[in-house]
């Protein structure tokens, strides 16, 4: 039976924010996470249209989560490595069933919060809120990075770039969901690879 | 919770085709509204200007993007057609006393919704090409007269030859 209480959060949210990690607002959070997790290579932290959702912390471990798109594909989202937060945001947002899933590609250990815990934590405590809002407001300019690399980068070099990061990457995800992440066909996808 | 007043705490902003400016209100943290007009959310990559998204009447979004805090992308938006807005200061002092627990609420959501904001455009990219730029098209035909084809074309990613007969096919479906 996974604890709570770890403060592992709080140490990571120190880092990132340069806050002391012994701040009673940040122990606070914490200690409500729920964990540590373990998960073996190939589980699921999280599989679509799960009606629980959860924001999960990766200690340990990588992978990848994938989002199911409106014609019914998935796509390659992003990828699962540790000192990273990760949830599906359109439930954590709107609430409903996750139109996401993550997996794990090697064993790992995760920390999780559910959506309803988070929420209410950060709506009632403004300190947290603040660090929220202020991690959110880089997270945003990043993800707009991400979508103009989508679209503007030069697809063998963002290739580069992806393999690079990730290595290995073409073994644990299908190349129509790497193609989807390009934003390209799978036949261009794969004339890309071959490039390089 | 009860309803909350707006009236007292919302700015109304009418401005004419070109890059959005102000012009003495501050915009940092604001909730929008459109009420009328379009506005076309473009970044700049490596000197290569792009656009993400538009905002039509009845669209809620977030000054969040432009924030010239944060903007690492020189985000900025562009007027294609004369708007009117309506803008909420989301920090500010007058509405968090007068709505402590709503303001809170609507901070965190705007917090999230500026980033999911970017998720529903990477996800349209990952569409495919041909058949999301016909269905947006039949949707948004009015665009067509206000919008730069290369706009447009960018917006897409589709090539502006490849949009030249997607509007042909569109036309031609009725």
């Amino acid at each position: 039976m996974a604890k709570k209480g770890d403060l592992v959060i709080a140490s990571r949210l120190g880092q990132i924010t340069g806050v002391p990690e012994s701040t009673p607002f940040l122990m606070k959070f914490s200690a409500l996470f729920e964990g540590p997790l373990h998960f073996e290579a190939n589980e699921n932290l999280w599989t679509m249209g799960d009606k629980e959702g959860y924001l999960w912390y990766i200690h340990f471990g990588y992978g990848f989560d994938r989002i199911l798109l409106e014609d019914g594909t998935k796509m390659l989202n992003g990828m699962t490595e540790p000192g990273i937060f990760i949830c599906d945001e359109n439930s954590l947002l709107w609430g409903g069933p996750s139109k996401t899933d993550a997996i794990m590609y090697t064993p790992g250990t995760a920390y999780r919060l559910s959506h309803k815990e988070w929420k209410d934590f950060v709506i009632k405590n403004e300190s947290m809120r603040n660090v929220l809002l202020h991690i959110n407001s880089h997270f945003v300019q990043m993800r707009k990075l991400r979508l103009l690399k989508m679209k503007m980068m030069d697809k063998v070099e963002y290739w580069k770039y992806i393999q690079d990061r990730f290595p290995g990457i073409e073994k644990y995800c299908s190349q129509t969901e790497i193609a989807r992440y390009f934003g390209v066909s799978k036949s261009t996808m794969h004339r890309i690879m071959k490039t390089v | 919770m009860r309803n909350a007043q707006l009236s007292r705490h919302v700015h109304t902003l009418s401005l004419k085709p070109g890059v959005f400016q102000p012009q003495g209100i501050n915009i940092h943290d604001c909730a929008c509204v459109l009420v009328r007009g379009v506005i076309g959310v473009k970044h700049d990559f490596e000197g290569r200007d792009a656009l993400s998204h538009f905002y039509e009447e009845g669209d809620l979004f977030l000054t969040a993007e432009i924030d010239p805090m944060y903007n690492k992308q020189g985000s900025y938006w562009w007027i294609y057609e004369e708007v009117e807005m309506i803008l909420l200061p989301l920090k500010s002092k007058a509405w968090k006393r007068d709505n402590p627990q709503l303001a809170s609420a609507l901070n965190v959501q705007a917090s999230l919704m500026a980033a999911y904001t970017y998720q529903q455009y990477i996800n349209n990219l990952g569409l495919d090409r041909k058949s999301h730029s016909l269905d947006w098209l039949k949707s948004n035909k009015r665009l067509l007269t206000l919008v730069p084809r290369a706009d447009i074309a960018n917006f897409l990613d589709i090539s502006k030859s490849s949009l030249k007969t997607f509007i042909k096919t569109v036309f031609n479906d009725g």
